[in-house]
Protein backbone atom coordinates (compact mmCIF):
# COMPACT_ATOMS: atom_id res chain seq x y z
CA UNK A 1 0.00 0.00 0.00
CA UNK A 2 2.56 2.36 0.67
CA UNK A 3 4.48 1.52 -2.73
CA UNK A 4 1.10 2.98 -4.51
CA UNK A 5 1.62 5.72 -2.14
CA UNK A 6 4.93 6.81 -2.93
CA UNK A 7 4.07 6.21 -6.54
CA UNK A 8 1.48 8.91 -6.07
CA UNK A 9 3.50 11.15 -4.68
CA UNK A 10 6.21 10.90 -7.78
CA UNK A 11 3.42 11.28 -9.91
CA UNK A 12 2.78 14.92 -8.33
CA UNK A 13 6.18 15.64 -8.30
CA UNK A 14 7.00 14.41 -11.81
CA UNK A 15 4.18 15.99 -12.79
CA UNK A 16 5.06 19.09 -11.21
CA UNK A 17 1.68 19.39 -10.12
CA UNK A 18 2.85 20.36 -6.45
CA UNK A 19 5.40 22.79 -7.55
CA UNK A 20 2.27 24.76 -9.25
CA UNK A 21 0.36 24.71 -6.80
CA UNK A 22 2.67 26.08 -4.60
CA UNK A 23 3.52 28.79 -6.46
CA UNK A 24 0.36 29.60 -7.58
CA UNK A 25 -0.68 29.60 -3.95
CA UNK A 26 2.06 31.75 -2.99
CA UNK A 27 0.49 34.53 -5.53
CA UNK A 28 -2.69 34.12 -3.81
CA UNK A 29 -1.13 34.57 -0.80
CA UNK A 30 1.13 37.67 -1.53
CA UNK A 31 -2.34 39.49 -3.40
CA UNK A 32 -4.39 38.66 -0.52
CA UNK A 33 -1.57 39.85 2.21
CA UNK A 34 -1.19 42.99 -0.14
CA UNK A 35 -5.38 43.07 -0.13
CA UNK A 36 -4.95 43.15 3.49
CA UNK A 37 -2.17 45.97 3.94
CA UNK A 38 -3.90 48.09 1.81
CA UNK A 39 -7.35 47.95 3.39
CA UNK A 40 -5.59 48.60 6.86
CA UNK A 41 -3.86 51.79 5.50
CA UNK A 42 -7.18 53.07 4.41
CA UNK A 43 -9.54 52.22 7.50
CA UNK A 44 -6.99 54.54 9.19
CA UNK A 45 -6.68 56.76 6.62
CA UNK A 46 -10.56 57.09 6.32
CA UNK A 47 -10.72 57.61 10.11
CA UNK A 48 -8.79 60.11 10.30
CA UNK A 49 -10.86 62.06 7.68
CA UNK A 50 -14.23 61.51 9.57
CA UNK A 51 -12.53 62.55 12.40
CA UNK A 52 -11.13 65.50 11.00
CA UNK A 53 -14.39 66.34 9.11
CA UNK A 54 -15.65 66.93 12.27
CA UNK A 55 -17.58 63.73 12.77
CA UNK A 56 -17.89 62.05 16.09
CA UNK A 57 -18.24 58.51 16.56
CA UNK A 58 -18.05 56.67 19.98
CA UNK A 59 -15.57 54.10 20.68
CA UNK A 60 -17.70 51.24 20.56
CA UNK A 61 -19.26 52.30 17.27
CA UNK A 62 -15.63 52.63 15.85
CA UNK A 63 -14.59 49.35 17.35
CA UNK A 64 -17.47 47.93 16.05
CA UNK A 65 -17.49 48.97 12.39
CA UNK A 66 -13.17 47.47 12.41
CA UNK A 67 -14.23 44.36 13.78
CA UNK A 68 -16.33 43.67 11.06
CA UNK A 69 -14.36 44.40 8.03
CA UNK A 70 -11.91 42.75 9.89
CA UNK A 71 -13.68 39.93 10.31
CA UNK A 72 -15.31 40.40 6.66
CA UNK A 73 -11.63 39.88 5.24
CA UNK A 74 -10.21 37.31 7.19
CA UNK A 75 -13.97 34.97 6.23
CA UNK A 76 -12.67 36.59 2.49
CA UNK A 77 -9.36 34.39 2.70
CA UNK A 78 -10.49 31.81 4.27
CA UNK A 79 -13.36 31.39 1.86
CA UNK A 80 -11.31 31.76 -1.00
CA UNK A 81 -8.66 28.92 0.42
CA UNK A 82 -11.59 26.64 1.05
CA UNK A 83 -12.06 27.01 -3.14
CA UNK A 84 -8.61 26.36 -3.68
CA UNK A 85 -8.18 23.32 -1.55
CA UNK A 86 -11.43 21.92 -2.93
CA UNK A 87 -11.31 22.19 -6.55
CA UNK A 88 -7.27 20.89 -5.88
CA UNK A 89 -8.14 17.97 -4.47
CA UNK A 90 -10.69 17.38 -7.40
CA UNK A 91 -8.60 18.23 -9.90
CA UNK A 92 -5.76 16.10 -8.99
CA UNK A 93 -7.97 12.82 -8.28
CA UNK A 94 -10.80 13.19 -10.52
CA UNK A 95 -8.96 10.65 -13.23
CA UNK A 96 -6.73 8.95 -10.68
CA UNK A 97 -8.13 5.15 -11.51
CA UNK A 98 -9.97 6.14 -14.25
CA UNK A 99 -7.56 7.30 -16.27
CA UNK A 100 -5.26 4.25 -15.69
CA UNK A 101 -7.32 2.11 -16.51
CA UNK A 102 -7.76 3.78 -19.56
CA UNK A 103 -4.56 3.98 -20.92
CA UNK A 104 -3.57 0.64 -19.32
CA UNK A 105 -1.42 1.67 -16.68
CA UNK A 106 -3.23 -0.20 -14.04
CA UNK A 107 -3.12 -3.65 -15.75
CA UNK A 108 0.62 -4.23 -14.81
CA UNK A 109 -0.13 -3.19 -10.98
CA UNK A 110 -3.25 -5.13 -10.88
CA UNK A 111 -1.32 -8.12 -11.68
CA UNK A 112 0.86 -7.53 -8.87
CA UNK A 113 0.60 -9.28 -5.67
CA UNK A 114 -1.02 -6.37 -3.96
CA UNK A 115 -5.04 -6.15 -2.81
CA UNK A 116 -6.57 -4.10 -4.77
CA UNK A 117 -8.04 -2.24 -1.41
CA UNK A 118 -4.60 -1.92 -0.93
CA UNK A 119 -4.37 -0.09 -4.34
CA UNK A 120 -7.20 2.34 -3.67
CA UNK A 121 -6.06 2.56 -0.35
CA UNK A 122 -2.56 3.89 -1.05
CA UNK A 123 -3.95 6.16 -3.58
CA UNK A 124 -6.33 7.63 -1.07
CA UNK A 125 -3.25 7.67 1.26
CA UNK A 126 -0.54 9.77 -0.93
CA UNK A 127 -3.27 12.68 -2.08
CA UNK A 128 -4.47 12.98 1.44
CA UNK A 129 -0.71 13.78 2.75
CA UNK A 130 -0.63 15.69 0.07
CA UNK A 131 -3.89 17.78 0.81
CA UNK A 132 -3.39 17.98 4.28
CA UNK A 133 0.08 18.98 4.42
CA UNK A 134 -0.98 22.11 2.24
CA UNK A 135 -4.38 22.96 3.03
CA UNK A 136 -3.01 23.43 6.69
CA UNK A 137 -0.22 25.66 5.36
CA UNK A 138 -2.39 27.69 3.04
CA UNK A 139 -4.86 28.08 6.42
CA UNK A 140 -1.95 28.92 9.01
CA UNK A 141 -0.74 31.12 6.47
CA UNK A 142 -3.63 33.16 6.39
CA UNK A 143 -4.40 33.20 9.92
CA UNK A 144 -1.04 34.83 10.32
CA UNK A 145 -1.67 37.38 7.82
CA UNK A 146 -4.87 38.38 9.37
CA UNK A 147 -2.94 38.13 12.74
CA UNK A 148 0.30 40.66 11.59
CA UNK A 149 -1.55 42.64 9.66
CA UNK A 150 -4.90 43.23 11.36
CA UNK A 151 -3.79 41.90 14.33
CA UNK A 152 -6.56 40.01 14.58
CA UNK A 153 -6.37 37.09 17.72
CA UNK A 154 -5.84 33.80 16.81
CA UNK A 155 -6.51 32.15 20.34
CA UNK A 156 -9.34 29.58 20.14
CA UNK A 157 -8.98 29.89 16.05
CA UNK A 158 -6.14 26.94 15.35
CA UNK A 159 -8.69 24.42 15.88
CA UNK A 160 -9.97 24.72 12.88
CA UNK A 161 -6.97 23.95 10.92
CA UNK A 162 -8.39 20.29 11.64
CA UNK A 163 -11.86 21.32 9.72
CA UNK A 164 -9.67 23.21 6.91
CA UNK A 165 -7.42 20.06 5.99
CA UNK A 166 -11.28 18.01 6.30
CA UNK A 167 -12.77 19.88 3.27
CA UNK A 168 -10.09 18.96 0.40
CA UNK A 169 -10.66 15.28 1.88
CA UNK A 170 -14.26 14.42 1.61
CA UNK A 171 -13.88 15.71 -2.44
CA UNK A 172 -10.87 13.52 -2.60
CA UNK A 173 -13.13 10.42 -1.60
CA UNK A 174 -15.98 11.34 -3.46
CA UNK A 175 -14.12 12.07 -6.53
CA UNK A 176 -11.94 8.38 -6.30
CA UNK A 177 -15.25 6.41 -5.50
CA UNK A 178 -16.09 8.24 -9.10
CA UNK A 179 -13.27 7.22 -10.95
CA UNK A 180 -13.41 3.89 -10.12
CA UNK A 181 -16.92 3.63 -12.00
CA UNK A 182 -17.01 6.63 -14.21
CA UNK A 183 -15.11 7.83 -17.19
CA UNK A 184 -12.41 10.83 -16.30
CA UNK A 185 -15.04 13.51 -17.94
CA UNK A 186 -17.66 12.20 -16.83
CA UNK A 187 -16.29 12.10 -12.94
CA UNK A 188 -14.97 15.66 -13.37
CA UNK A 189 -18.49 16.98 -14.10
CA UNK A 190 -20.43 15.10 -11.46
CA UNK A 191 -18.18 15.81 -8.77
CA UNK A 192 -17.89 19.63 -9.73
CA UNK A 193 -21.80 20.01 -10.28
CA UNK A 194 -22.02 18.24 -6.97
CA UNK A 195 -19.20 20.70 -4.99
CA UNK A 196 -21.27 23.58 -6.43
CA UNK A 197 -24.71 22.62 -5.67
CA UNK A 198 -23.05 22.54 -2.07
CA UNK A 199 -21.98 25.74 -2.26
CA UNK A 200 -25.09 27.07 -3.88
CA UNK A 201 -26.83 25.65 -0.93
CA UNK A 202 -24.69 26.81 1.63
CA UNK A 203 -25.34 30.59 0.38
CA UNK A 204 -28.98 30.38 0.28
CA UNK A 205 -29.11 28.66 3.84
CA UNK A 206 -26.86 31.54 4.62
CA UNK A 207 -29.22 34.41 2.92
CA UNK A 208 -32.20 32.22 3.82
CA UNK A 209 -31.27 33.00 7.72
CA UNK A 210 -30.93 36.56 7.44
CA UNK A 211 -32.91 38.39 9.72
CA UNK A 212 -35.17 40.18 7.75
CA UNK A 213 -35.42 37.35 4.86
CA UNK A 214 -36.06 34.41 7.39
CA UNK A 215 -36.90 31.61 5.18
CA UNK A 216 -36.89 28.21 6.41
CA UNK A 217 -37.44 26.88 2.35
CA UNK A 218 -34.00 28.04 2.01
CA UNK A 219 -32.34 26.88 4.91
CA UNK A 220 -33.66 23.57 4.94
CA UNK A 221 -32.30 23.43 1.23
CA UNK A 222 -28.96 24.14 2.39
CA UNK A 223 -30.07 21.57 5.03
CA UNK A 224 -30.35 19.13 1.87
CA UNK A 225 -27.72 20.23 -0.18
CA UNK A 226 -24.79 20.20 2.73
CA UNK A 227 -25.96 16.62 3.34
CA UNK A 228 -25.56 15.89 -0.41
CA UNK A 229 -22.03 17.50 -0.15
CA UNK A 230 -21.15 18.58 3.45
CA UNK A 231 -17.90 20.71 2.48
CA UNK A 232 -20.01 24.17 2.23
CA UNK A 233 -20.86 23.25 6.14
CA UNK A 234 -17.30 22.22 7.38
CA UNK A 235 -16.33 25.71 6.11
CA UNK A 236 -19.68 27.73 7.99
CA UNK A 237 -18.44 25.64 11.13
CA UNK A 238 -14.89 27.12 10.68
CA UNK A 239 -16.94 30.07 9.81
CA UNK A 240 -18.53 30.15 13.10
CA UNK A 241 -15.40 28.95 15.36
CA UNK A 242 -13.43 32.24 13.90
CA UNK A 243 -16.16 34.72 14.33
CA UNK A 244 -17.52 33.00 17.84
CA UNK A 245 -21.57 33.21 18.08
CA UNK A 246 -22.02 36.87 19.21
CA UNK A 247 -24.39 37.82 17.06
CA UNK A 248 -24.01 41.27 15.34
CA UNK A 249 -27.59 42.40 13.26
CA UNK A 250 -24.60 44.28 10.99
CA UNK A 251 -22.61 40.87 10.14
CA UNK A 252 -25.40 39.85 8.31
CA UNK A 253 -25.49 42.47 6.08
CA UNK A 254 -21.48 42.99 5.16
CA UNK A 255 -20.30 39.36 5.73
CA UNK A 256 -23.56 37.78 4.28
CA UNK A 257 -23.45 34.75 2.31
CA UNK A 258 -19.66 33.94 3.45
CA UNK A 259 -20.38 33.61 6.95
CA UNK A 260 -22.46 31.64 9.50
CA UNK A 261 -25.52 33.00 10.45
CA UNK A 262 -27.30 30.05 10.00
CA UNK A 263 -24.56 27.46 12.23
CA UNK A 264 -23.89 23.56 11.37
CA UNK A 265 -24.34 21.73 14.15
CA UNK A 266 -22.15 18.98 15.43
CA UNK A 267 -23.92 16.33 14.05
CA UNK A 268 -23.05 17.65 10.69
CA UNK A 269 -19.56 17.29 11.40
CA UNK A 270 -19.86 13.82 12.41
CA UNK A 271 -21.94 13.29 9.41
CA UNK A 272 -18.93 14.86 6.90
CA UNK A 273 -16.66 12.20 7.86
CA UNK A 274 -18.97 9.58 7.67
CA UNK A 275 -19.73 10.67 4.30
CA UNK A 276 -16.16 10.56 4.05
CA UNK A 277 -15.78 7.21 4.60
CA UNK A 278 -18.74 6.05 3.32
CA UNK A 279 -17.29 6.99 -0.32
CA UNK A 280 -13.74 5.50 0.45
CA UNK A 281 -15.36 2.06 1.43
CA UNK A 282 -17.43 2.33 -1.85
CA UNK A 283 -13.95 3.22 -3.67
CA UNK A 284 -12.89 0.10 -2.70
CA UNK A 285 -15.82 -2.18 -3.22
CA UNK A 286 -16.39 -0.82 -6.87
CA UNK A 287 -12.69 -1.36 -7.72
CA UNK A 288 -12.45 -4.60 -6.40
CA UNK A 289 -15.13 -5.70 -8.46
CA UNK A 290 -14.65 -4.37 -11.34
CA UNK A 291 -13.02 -6.12 -14.52
CA UNK A 292 -9.85 -4.11 -15.65
CA UNK A 293 -9.00 -3.76 -19.40
CA UNK B 1 5.50 -32.84 -18.44
CA UNK B 2 5.93 -32.10 -15.06
CA UNK B 3 2.85 -30.98 -12.93
CA UNK B 4 0.80 -28.42 -14.56
CA UNK B 5 0.96 -25.07 -13.15
CA UNK B 6 -1.87 -23.74 -15.59
CA UNK B 7 -5.50 -25.53 -15.01
CA UNK B 8 -8.87 -24.27 -16.71
CA UNK B 9 -12.38 -25.92 -16.20
CA UNK B 10 -15.11 -24.39 -18.30
CA UNK B 11 -13.12 -20.81 -17.76
CA UNK B 12 -15.84 -18.57 -19.23
CA UNK B 13 -16.09 -15.14 -19.96
CA UNK B 14 -19.17 -12.91 -21.10
CA UNK B 15 -19.07 -9.10 -21.44
CA UNK B 16 -22.38 -7.17 -21.84
CA UNK B 17 -23.02 -9.41 -25.43
CA UNK B 18 -20.57 -11.21 -26.51
CA UNK B 19 -19.08 -14.36 -25.03
CA UNK B 20 -15.38 -13.66 -24.95
CA UNK B 21 -14.17 -16.83 -23.59
CA UNK B 22 -16.48 -20.28 -23.94
CA UNK B 23 -15.92 -23.29 -21.16
CA UNK B 24 -12.01 -22.65 -22.20
CA UNK B 25 -10.41 -26.35 -20.69
CA UNK B 26 -6.33 -26.23 -20.52
CA UNK B 27 -3.88 -27.74 -18.46
CA UNK B 28 0.16 -26.55 -18.96
CA UNK B 29 2.70 -28.69 -17.69
CA UNK B 30 5.72 -27.00 -15.38
CA UNK B 31 8.93 -25.81 -17.78
CA UNK B 32 6.68 -25.45 -20.87
CA UNK B 33 6.47 -22.69 -23.50
CA UNK B 34 2.83 -22.78 -24.48
CA UNK B 35 1.40 -20.58 -27.34
CA UNK B 36 -1.71 -19.34 -27.38
CA UNK B 37 -3.12 -18.71 -31.06
CA UNK B 38 -6.45 -17.20 -32.37
CA UNK B 39 -8.37 -14.63 -34.87
CA UNK B 40 -8.24 -10.85 -33.89
CA UNK B 41 -10.71 -11.21 -31.28
CA UNK B 42 -11.13 -14.66 -30.12
CA UNK B 43 -10.40 -14.33 -26.61
CA UNK B 44 -6.43 -14.86 -26.27
CA UNK B 45 -6.50 -11.56 -24.04
CA UNK B 46 -9.38 -12.18 -21.88
CA UNK B 47 -8.69 -15.68 -21.24
CA UNK B 48 -4.64 -14.27 -19.72
CA UNK B 49 -6.63 -11.68 -17.96
CA UNK B 50 -9.10 -13.84 -16.25
CA UNK B 51 -5.94 -15.89 -15.00
CA UNK B 52 -3.58 -12.39 -14.00
CA UNK B 53 -7.07 -11.52 -12.07
CA UNK B 54 -8.21 -8.33 -14.00
CA UNK B 55 -11.02 -9.46 -15.29
CA UNK B 56 -13.92 -11.74 -13.33
CA UNK B 57 -14.55 -14.69 -14.89
CA UNK B 58 -18.32 -15.47 -15.73
CA UNK B 59 -18.15 -18.79 -14.72
CA UNK B 60 -16.02 -21.94 -14.53
CA UNK B 61 -12.73 -22.66 -12.27
CA UNK B 62 -8.59 -21.85 -13.22
CA UNK B 63 -5.84 -22.40 -11.00
CA UNK B 64 -2.02 -21.02 -11.21
CA UNK B 65 0.94 -23.08 -9.59
CA UNK B 66 -1.83 -25.23 -7.53
CA UNK B 67 -3.39 -21.89 -6.19
CA UNK B 68 -7.21 -20.92 -7.32
CA UNK B 69 -6.77 -17.68 -9.30
CA UNK B 70 -7.18 -14.11 -7.42
CA UNK B 71 -4.67 -15.78 -4.69
CA UNK B 72 -2.37 -12.43 -3.78
CA UNK B 73 -0.02 -14.51 -2.50
CA UNK B 74 0.81 -16.53 -5.51
CA UNK B 75 1.04 -13.51 -7.44
CA UNK B 76 4.60 -13.06 -5.99
CA UNK B 77 5.42 -15.95 -8.61
CA UNK B 78 3.56 -14.61 -11.30
CA UNK B 79 4.82 -11.96 -13.85
CA UNK B 80 2.53 -10.35 -16.74
CA UNK B 81 3.80 -8.48 -19.72
CA UNK B 82 -0.02 -6.60 -20.64
CA UNK B 83 -0.86 -6.39 -24.75
CA UNK B 84 -0.93 -2.61 -24.39
CA UNK B 85 1.53 -2.14 -22.40
CA UNK B 86 1.51 0.87 -20.96
CA UNK B 87 3.95 2.08 -17.73
CA UNK B 88 4.23 5.28 -15.39
CA UNK B 89 6.06 6.90 -18.17
CA UNK B 90 7.48 9.99 -15.59
CA UNK B 91 9.70 7.33 -14.19
CA UNK B 92 12.76 6.23 -15.15
CA UNK B 93 13.40 2.72 -16.43
CA UNK B 94 15.19 1.95 -13.77
CA UNK B 95 12.61 3.42 -11.55
CA UNK B 96 10.07 1.47 -12.48
CA UNK B 97 11.77 -1.89 -12.20
CA UNK B 98 12.08 -0.65 -8.35
CA UNK B 99 8.80 -0.17 -7.77
CA UNK B 100 7.80 -3.34 -9.66
CA UNK B 101 10.63 -5.36 -7.83
CA UNK B 102 9.07 -3.53 -4.70
CA UNK B 103 5.23 -4.26 -5.52
CA UNK B 104 6.59 -8.15 -5.75
CA UNK B 105 7.56 -8.07 -2.50
CA UNK B 106 11.47 -8.82 -3.38
CA UNK B 107 13.78 -7.77 -0.67
CA UNK B 108 15.73 -4.60 -0.85
CA UNK B 109 18.70 -6.08 -0.61
CA UNK B 110 18.73 -8.51 -3.93
CA UNK B 111 16.88 -5.18 -5.81
CA UNK B 112 19.69 -3.31 -7.62
CA UNK B 113 21.75 -6.07 -8.62
CA UNK B 114 18.06 -7.68 -10.19
CA UNK B 115 17.32 -4.68 -11.76
CA UNK B 116 20.84 -4.58 -13.23
CA UNK B 117 20.33 -7.98 -14.51
CA UNK B 118 17.16 -7.57 -16.14
CA UNK B 119 18.12 -4.53 -17.53
CA UNK B 120 21.49 -5.89 -19.55
CA UNK B 121 18.50 -8.72 -20.10
CA UNK B 122 16.44 -6.56 -22.29
CA UNK B 123 19.22 -4.43 -23.49
CA UNK B 124 18.01 -1.30 -22.13
CA UNK B 125 21.14 -0.58 -19.79
CA UNK B 126 22.35 2.49 -21.37
CA UNK B 127 18.03 3.95 -21.31
CA UNK B 128 17.88 3.01 -17.19
CA UNK B 129 18.02 6.40 -16.26
CA UNK B 130 15.85 8.30 -18.92
CA UNK B 131 12.22 8.95 -18.47
CA UNK B 132 10.47 6.26 -19.91
CA UNK B 133 8.03 8.95 -21.78
CA UNK B 134 11.45 9.19 -24.02
CA UNK B 135 11.49 5.67 -24.80
CA UNK B 136 10.27 4.07 -28.26
CA UNK B 137 7.38 2.12 -28.17
CA UNK B 138 10.06 -1.00 -28.64
CA UNK B 139 11.83 0.28 -26.05
CA UNK B 140 8.71 0.27 -24.19
CA UNK B 141 8.09 -3.04 -25.11
CA UNK B 142 10.98 -4.29 -23.40
CA UNK B 143 11.02 -2.62 -20.06
CA UNK B 144 7.77 -3.90 -19.98
CA UNK B 145 9.27 -7.43 -20.05
CA UNK B 146 11.95 -6.34 -18.01
CA UNK B 147 9.35 -5.22 -15.36
CA UNK B 148 7.24 -8.77 -15.75
CA UNK B 149 10.67 -10.51 -15.29
CA UNK B 150 12.22 -8.65 -12.43
CA UNK B 151 10.66 -10.71 -9.82
CA UNK B 152 12.14 -14.16 -11.03
CA UNK B 153 8.46 -14.99 -11.69
CA UNK B 154 7.99 -19.36 -11.94
CA UNK B 155 5.21 -18.64 -14.36
CA UNK B 156 5.27 -15.31 -16.86
CA UNK B 157 2.86 -14.27 -19.19
CA UNK B 158 3.35 -12.84 -22.25
CA UNK B 159 0.72 -11.13 -24.08
CA UNK B 160 2.13 -10.82 -27.57
CA UNK B 161 5.69 -9.75 -26.23
CA UNK B 162 7.40 -8.83 -29.49
CA UNK B 163 4.78 -7.00 -31.04
CA UNK B 164 6.69 -3.38 -31.73
CA UNK B 165 10.12 -5.55 -31.55
CA UNK B 166 12.75 -4.91 -34.83
CA UNK B 167 14.01 -9.02 -35.61
CA UNK B 168 16.68 -8.72 -33.25
CA UNK B 169 14.58 -7.70 -30.71
CA UNK B 170 11.99 -10.34 -31.15
CA UNK B 171 15.24 -13.02 -31.33
CA UNK B 172 16.51 -11.74 -27.87
CA UNK B 173 13.26 -12.12 -26.45
CA UNK B 174 12.91 -15.65 -28.10
CA UNK B 175 16.13 -16.21 -26.45
CA UNK B 176 14.97 -14.91 -23.45
CA UNK B 177 11.86 -16.87 -23.56
CA UNK B 178 14.06 -20.48 -24.24
CA UNK B 179 16.66 -19.65 -21.95
CA UNK B 180 13.20 -19.14 -19.09
CA UNK B 181 12.12 -23.02 -20.00
CA UNK B 182 15.50 -24.15 -19.36
CA UNK B 183 15.64 -23.25 -15.74
CA UNK B 184 11.97 -24.83 -16.01
CA UNK B 185 10.01 -21.90 -15.83
CA UNK B 186 6.56 -21.57 -17.32
CA UNK B 187 5.86 -19.64 -20.51
CA UNK B 188 2.54 -18.76 -21.61
CA UNK B 189 2.51 -16.74 -24.75
CA UNK B 190 0.14 -14.96 -26.50
CA UNK B 191 1.11 -14.53 -30.58
CA UNK B 192 0.10 -13.96 -34.32
CA UNK B 193 4.00 -14.39 -34.80
CA UNK B 194 3.26 -18.14 -36.24
CA UNK B 195 6.65 -18.64 -37.48
CA UNK B 196 7.96 -17.33 -33.97
CA UNK B 197 5.82 -19.48 -32.07
CA UNK B 198 6.90 -22.46 -34.06
CA UNK B 199 10.05 -22.03 -33.38
CA UNK B 200 9.95 -21.95 -29.98
CA UNK B 201 6.81 -23.46 -28.08
CA UNK B 202 6.16 -27.07 -26.89
CA UNK B 203 2.82 -26.89 -26.55
CA UNK B 204 0.10 -25.23 -28.29
CA UNK B 205 -3.72 -23.83 -28.38
CA UNK B 206 -5.93 -21.77 -30.72
CA UNK B 207 -8.74 -20.30 -30.12
CA UNK B 208 -11.23 -19.23 -32.34
CA UNK B 209 -14.58 -17.12 -30.88
CA UNK B 210 -13.85 -18.08 -27.19
CA UNK B 211 -13.54 -22.14 -27.77
CA UNK B 212 -10.40 -24.09 -27.98
CA UNK B 213 -10.26 -25.63 -31.70
CA UNK B 214 -7.35 -27.54 -31.59
CA UNK B 215 -4.46 -28.11 -28.80
CA UNK B 216 -2.01 -30.41 -28.20
CA UNK B 217 2.23 -30.41 -28.49
CA UNK B 218 4.02 -28.68 -31.41
CA UNK B 219 4.73 -32.24 -32.82
CA UNK B 220 1.92 -34.11 -32.40
CA UNK B 221 -0.69 -31.40 -33.99
CA UNK B 222 2.27 -30.75 -36.63
CA UNK B 223 3.36 -34.28 -38.26
CA UNK B 224 -0.23 -35.50 -36.97
CA UNK B 225 -0.97 -36.34 -40.80
CA UNK B 226 1.77 -37.51 -43.27
CA UNK B 227 2.26 -35.70 -46.25
CA UNK B 228 4.79 -36.07 -48.64
CA UNK B 229 6.25 -33.96 -51.81
CA UNK B 230 7.45 -36.41 -54.49
CA UNK B 231 9.22 -35.06 -58.04
CA UNK B 232 9.54 -37.55 -60.50
CA UNK B 233 9.22 -37.84 -64.12
CA UNK B 234 7.81 -40.47 -66.81
CA UNK B 235 5.34 -41.57 -64.50
CA UNK B 236 2.85 -42.56 -67.17
CA UNK B 237 -0.27 -41.86 -65.46
CA UNK B 238 0.64 -43.43 -63.00
CA UNK B 239 -0.63 -40.39 -60.54
CA UNK B 240 -3.96 -40.79 -62.01
CA UNK B 241 -4.83 -44.27 -60.54
CA UNK B 242 -2.46 -46.31 -58.48
CA UNK B 243 -0.76 -43.55 -56.54
CA UNK B 244 -4.38 -42.03 -55.61
CA UNK B 245 -4.88 -45.49 -53.77
CA UNK B 246 -2.40 -44.56 -51.01
CA UNK B 247 -4.14 -41.25 -50.18
CA UNK B 248 -5.07 -37.83 -51.09
CA UNK B 249 -3.24 -35.89 -53.36
CA UNK B 250 -3.03 -32.67 -52.14
CA UNK B 251 -1.41 -30.94 -55.10
CA UNK B 252 -0.02 -31.63 -58.37
CA UNK B 253 2.68 -29.41 -60.42
CA UNK B 254 3.77 -30.15 -63.32
CA UNK B 255 5.98 -32.95 -62.38
CA UNK B 256 5.78 -32.31 -58.56
CA UNK B 257 3.45 -33.62 -56.16
CA UNK B 258 1.80 -33.75 -52.93
CA UNK B 259 0.30 -36.36 -51.24
CA UNK B 260 -1.37 -37.28 -48.04
CA UNK B 261 -0.32 -40.77 -46.71
CA UNK B 262 -2.11 -42.69 -44.06
CA UNK B 263 1.03 -43.49 -42.23
CA UNK B 264 4.71 -43.77 -42.53
CA UNK B 265 4.85 -46.96 -43.83
CA UNK B 266 3.31 -46.06 -46.99
CA UNK B 267 6.97 -43.78 -47.61
CA UNK B 268 8.70 -46.91 -48.82
CA UNK B 269 5.77 -48.89 -50.69
CA UNK B 270 5.25 -45.29 -52.25
CA UNK B 271 8.63 -44.99 -53.20
CA UNK B 272 9.05 -48.36 -54.72
CA UNK B 273 6.21 -48.23 -56.64
CA UNK B 274 7.16 -45.33 -58.80
CA UNK B 275 10.40 -46.86 -59.78
CA UNK B 276 8.79 -50.39 -60.61
CA UNK B 277 6.43 -48.46 -62.73
CA UNK B 278 9.63 -47.18 -64.40
CA UNK B 279 9.69 -43.38 -63.02
CA UNK B 280 12.49 -41.35 -62.69
CA UNK B 281 12.53 -40.46 -58.80
CA UNK B 282 14.49 -37.11 -58.41
CA UNK B 283 13.12 -35.84 -54.91
CA UNK B 284 11.10 -37.66 -51.81
CA UNK B 285 10.32 -35.23 -49.03
CA UNK B 286 8.33 -35.80 -45.90
CA UNK B 287 6.86 -32.87 -45.27
CA UNK B 288 6.18 -31.55 -41.88
CA UNK B 289 3.60 -28.61 -41.81
CA UNK B 290 4.15 -25.59 -40.83
CA UNK B 291 1.93 -23.94 -37.43
CA UNK B 292 0.84 -21.27 -40.22
CA UNK B 293 -0.56 -23.90 -42.35
CA UNK B 294 -2.29 -25.71 -39.34
CA UNK B 295 -3.81 -22.25 -38.27
CA UNK B 296 -5.39 -21.53 -41.22
CA UNK B 297 -6.55 -24.99 -41.69
CA UNK B 298 -8.31 -25.04 -38.35
CA UNK B 299 -9.71 -21.49 -38.52
CA UNK B 300 -11.14 -21.37 -41.54
CA UNK B 301 -11.74 -25.10 -41.35
CA UNK B 302 -14.64 -24.10 -38.59
CA UNK B 303 -16.16 -21.65 -41.04
CA UNK B 304 -17.19 -24.30 -43.77
N1 LIG C 1 -14.03 -4.82 -21.79
C1 LIG C 1 -14.72 -5.44 -22.75
N2 LIG C 1 -16.05 -5.24 -22.89
C2 LIG C 1 -16.75 -5.86 -23.83
N3 LIG C 1 -16.23 -6.72 -24.72
C3 LIG C 1 -14.90 -6.98 -24.65
C4 LIG C 1 -14.09 -6.35 -23.67
N4 LIG C 1 -12.82 -6.80 -23.83
C5 LIG C 1 -12.86 -7.65 -24.87
N5 LIG C 1 -14.12 -7.77 -25.37
C6 LIG C 1 -14.53 -8.64 -26.48
O1 LIG C 1 -14.10 -9.94 -26.21
C7 LIG C 1 -13.60 -10.56 -27.36
C8 LIG C 1 -12.23 -11.11 -27.09
O2 LIG C 1 -11.32 -10.05 -26.92
P1 LIG C 1 -9.78 -10.29 -26.64
O3 LIG C 1 -9.15 -8.99 -26.37
O4 LIG C 1 -9.66 -11.34 -25.60
O5 LIG C 1 -9.28 -10.86 -28.03
P2 LIG C 1 -7.83 -11.32 -28.48
O6 LIG C 1 -7.92 -12.74 -28.84
O7 LIG C 1 -6.83 -10.95 -27.46
O8 LIG C 1 -7.64 -10.46 -29.79
P3 LIG C 1 -6.32 -9.76 -30.40
O9 LIG C 1 -5.64 -10.78 -31.21
O10 LIG C 1 -6.89 -8.71 -31.27
O11 LIG C 1 -5.51 -9.25 -29.28
C9 LIG C 1 -13.65 -9.51 -28.46
O12 LIG C 1 -14.75 -9.80 -29.27
C10 LIG C 1 -13.85 -8.22 -27.76
O13 LIG C 1 -14.68 -7.40 -28.53
MG1 LIG D 1 -5.25 -9.73 -27.44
Amino acid sequence: MLIITALTFKEALRKKILIAAIVLTLLFLVVYGLGLHYIAQDMAVHKAGFMSGGGSLSAGQEQAMQEISKRAFFLLGIYFASSIVSLLAIFSSIGSVSSEMENGMLHAIVAKPIRRRDIILGKFLGYTLMLTFYSAVLFVSILLLNHYIFGSRLDGVTGAIGLFTLQPLILLAVSLAGSTRLSTLANGIIVFMLYTVGVIGGMLEQVGAMPFVNSTTLVRTGIITSLMMPVDSIYRMIVTIITGTTQNPLDAVIIGPFGAISQPSNAMMIYAVIYLIAFLVISVRVFSRRDIG
Amino acid sequence: MGKAVIETKDLTKVYDRKTACDKICLSVGEGQIFGFLGPNGAGKSTFVKMLIGLVKPTSGMASLLGSPIGDVFTRRRIGFLPENFRYQDWLTGQELLHYHAALSHMPREVRPKRIGEVLKLVKLEDAANFKIKTYSKGMQQRIGIAAALVADPDLLFLDEPTSALDPIGRMEVREIITSLRDRGKTVFLNSHLLSELEMICDEVAIIKDGRVIESGTLNNLLTGKIEVEVTAGNLNGLLDNRIADFGRVLKVDGSSFVIELANEEKIPTLASLIIRSGGRLYNLNRRKRTLEELFIDVVQGGDQ
